[in-house]
């Protein structure tokens, strides 16, 4: 294409724009809505995620034996364990020191129960080995090697705490699933009806240009852009107001819920951006693109 | 240049706005179509755009069969025509220039050519000195010298024009018709819808009437015929 078309075509996209500028407007507006929201969320469920991984990564991998595994097996075991590239750490923790553990954070020293058990080990049996990854994301393949170990009963990964962010995460997923679908349909509905007006308020001029031999290409660019430039416009303005919004929240939560904010940590403001601008900018640009030009293809064929 | 053999085209029942017509024009030659309203002769020229696609029959235009043209094809196929029309249909936002260099801009060319064309052929239809001027300032002969500035500036092998002169008063019809010869005296084939009793018996061309749908004559250095 020549400079002077793409400067024509660009030309033609902008003024469409200010053409019916309350139709772009309130779908500059709708789509500002709609990302906004979806970063919200978005916000959200990166923090978790990113707090859920970091407390899988505290629990190692946790191995039990089969009854009646000698110590000669499990050190075997442990050797195969730690000749595997993605293993951190492996310790081996026996019955006993698993049982002084548990009982020392949740028995007071010379309760009842401390006593009751102090000779007759509930975890008999329970002797383990803990494993760390260096990668979270290898820790399946790891369990389904160990797992195929013998003489191992059971391999345990994350604990409750971690699902319980799971599940949070997964739920705080699946709401802004539904609300952002929502807001999508909106959008490309209002910008889908802010290019057909600007179709009809153009329809002689597009006629004309059918009648000199404009290819469909030429006279559907400046409308696609439109829809492309409402998009970015659209999305920009979440992107720049949850930039410093994020950073504001973040701060407010560490001085007033410090107790809380000990345990949970935040994304820096760059490493949410990381995916975050990307993501949002092409959504914008996405929902811009697709709903122009599919709203193009059905009303200018001539 | 152009070609019908047995064209017919219906709207829906009843019966057809062109039927079973057979028409041949040669390339460079001036050819006036008349009839009563409602004769065919607008859904002739949408056919020729390929606008619309006939019903029966074959048509070539410029060695290109519009029959089974794909619909990718028909922008470049009508680059072959120019066409005015009764209305003008002029862009009414943009000057007398950019409404011509703009039927350039569409196809893409260059521009260095358009700033070197469009003056020419404003010089040629007798618009120079407006080059600024938009089309509610115009009177509208001088409108339809912009729409045929525009259908020309392209170089077409075709000019088509339904009723040209319908909306301007005879002196100007004249001066219209006198470019329209003048342009199909560069080569350029040229058919020319029209009502105009006079012109065309002032100007002995070839007279193509319509009735019904039908060719009901067709002369050389013909006149027009009341039916
Ligand atoms: N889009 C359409 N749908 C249905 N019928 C149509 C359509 N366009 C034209 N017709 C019919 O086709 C016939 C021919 O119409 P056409 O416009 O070709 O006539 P015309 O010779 O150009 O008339 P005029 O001199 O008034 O412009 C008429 O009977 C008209 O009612
Ligand atoms: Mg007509």
């Amino acid at each position: 294409m020549r400079p002077s078309t793409i400067w024509y075509i660009l030309k033609q996209g902008v003024k469409n724009i200010w053409r019916n500028w309350m139709f772009s407007a309130a779908s500059v507006l709708t789509m500002a809505a709609c990302i906004f929201l979806f970063g919200l969320f978005y916000l959200i469920v990166i923090n978790v995620n990113f707090n859920t991984q970091k407390a899988q990564e505290k629990v190692p991998i946790t191995v039990f034996f089969e009854p009646g595994t000698t110590q000669e097996e499990m050190d075997w075991v442990g050797e195969q364990i730690r000749a595997r590239p993605d293993v951190e750490t492996i310790t081996f923790e026996s019955a006993d020191e698993g049982w002084e553990k548990f009982a020392k954070q949740y028995f007071p020293e010379g309760s009842a129960a401390a006593d009751v058990f102090r000779d007759d080990n509930p975890l008999t049996g329970s002797d383990n080995y803990q494993v760390s990854v260096n990668d979270i994301s290898l820790q399946y393949d790891l369990v389904r090697y160990i797992e195929e170990l013998p003489h191992v009963r059971e391999v345990k990964q994350a604990e409750r705490a971690a699902e319980f962010l799971t599940n949070i995460s997964n739920m705080v997923y699946y709401v802004s699933l539904i609300v952002i679908g929502v807001l999508l349909l909106i959008s490309i509905f209002l910008i889908s009806n802010t290019v057909s007006v600007g179709i009809s308020v153009r329809s002689e001029e597009i006629a004309i240009m059918k009648y000199i031999g404009a290819t469909d290409h030429f006279v559907r660019a400046p409308f696609v852009l439109e829809g492309i430039i409402l998009g970015v416009v659209g999305a920009s303005i979440p992107l720049v107001s949850l930039y410093y919004l994020y950073q504001e929240v973040v701060k407010w939560m560490m001085n007033n819920y410090s107790s809380f904010t000990g345990a949970v940590s935040f994304l820096s403001v760059e490493q949410a951006y990381k995916t975050f601008l990307p993501v949002g900018l092409l959504l914008g640009v996405g929902i811009g693109l697709l709903s122009s030009f599919f709203t193009t293809k059905k009303h200018l064929r001539v | 240049m152009i070609d019908l053999k047995d064209v017919t085209k219906s709207y829906g029942k009843g019966r057809p706005a062109v039927n079973h017509v057979n028409l041949h024009v040669e390339q460079g030659e001036f050819v006036f179509v008349t009839g009563l309203s409602g004769s065919g002769k607008s859904t002739l020229i949408k056919l020729l755009l390929k606008e619309l696609d006939s019903t029966g029959g074959s048509i070539t235009v410029a060695g290109e069969r519009l029959e089974t043209m794909k619909h990718r094809r028909v922008s470049k196929y009508r680059r072959k025509l120019g066409v005015v029309f009764q209305d003008f249909r002029l862009l009414k936002d943009r000057n007398v220039y950019e409404n011509v260099a703009f039927a350039q801009r569409v196809i893409g060319r260059p521009t260095r050519v358009i700033r070197k064309r469009v003056p020419e052929v404003l010089q040629e239809v007798g618009l120079a000195g407006k080059y600024k001027s938009l089309p509610d300032e115009l009177s509208g002969g001088e409108q339809q010298r912009v729409a045929l500035a525009r259908a020309i500036v392209n170089r077409p092998d075709i000019l088509l024009a339904d009723e040209p002169t319908g909306n301007l008063d005879p002196k100007t019809s004249d001066e219209i018709m006198a470019l329209l010869e003048q342009i199909n005296g560069r080569g350029t084939t040229v058919l020319v819808v029209t009502h105009n009793k006079e012109i065309v018996n002032a100007m002995k061309k070839r007279v193509v009437t319509m009735h019904d749908g039908v060719i009901v004559s067709d002369e050389e250095k013909g006149e027009y015929h009341e039916a």
